[in-house]
């Protein structure tokens, strides 16, 4: 049938295809380490606005997930 | 007021980069004092890259984040910095044990660039919570 690989060829698609490294600890780590330093560094120098901290450390989550995402490619 | 911005940059240099940074920064001069004396300069090497420590930055970071943490308590105030201080040294801590974590199943594994650039950045936010909270 076409488009279906045999198990064959499907096998050594599979083995050319990247593997990206998975290690949820340190992807945990670095969006915690990114969230926490942004949220940080955003309470200093905006101490009148504490949302914004909040804000900055989510920020700093989801970029922290990115980062170890690309990192492992 | 000036005496407390003097003991802010005191604390700084004395105890935030020396210990973080001070062996880096010799290991640098020790690097630039070989380059000077090298002769011919066309097959000088040195690893430049060693350097950058991001292990020693996150023991030093969650050791400087405890310390500041305590000291805030004690002084009842700043409740924001003390909060993103604890979570900040409870992320180097985290981190190393990923490395540890990492490094446990392959020997040869080393720090990718972003635990390097991660554990940086997070070293420069607590030494500038820390000056905020010494110069409070």
């Amino acid at each position: 049938m076409p488009g279906i690989a045999a198990p064959a060829q499907r096998s050594s698609l599979e083995s050319k295809r990247p593997q990206a490294k998975k290690s949820p600890l340190m992807q945990a780590a670095t969006m915690a380490g990114l969230a926490s330093a942004l949220g940080g560094m955003t309470v200093v120098f905006l101490p009148a606005v504490p949302a914004l901290a909040v804000a900055a450390a989510a920020v700093g989550a989801v970029g922290g997930f990115f980062i170890e995402r690309i990192g492992n490619r | 007021m000036q005496l407390n911005a003097d003991h802010a940059v005191r604390w700084m240099f004395v105890e935030g980069l020396l210990p973080l940074c001070g062996a880096g920064a010799l290991y640098l001069f020790w690097g630039l004092a070989r380059f000077i004396a090298a002769n011919p300069k066309t097959g000088f090497t040195f690893a430049w890259k060693e350097a950058l420590d991001p292990f020693g930055w996150l023991y030093g970071g969650a050791i400087l984040a405890v310390q500041l943490l305590v000291k805030i308590l004690s002084q009842q105030g700043l409740p924001a910095v003390a909060f993103f201080l604890g979570f900040e040294g409870f992320a180097c801590m985290i981190l190393l044990i990923a490395a540890m974590n990492e490094r446990g199943q392959k020997a040869t594994w080393k720090p990718p660039a972003a635990v390097t650039g991660v554990a940086a950045f997070l070293v420069i936010a607590i030494l500038i919570q820390g000056y905020v909270v010494y110069n409070g």
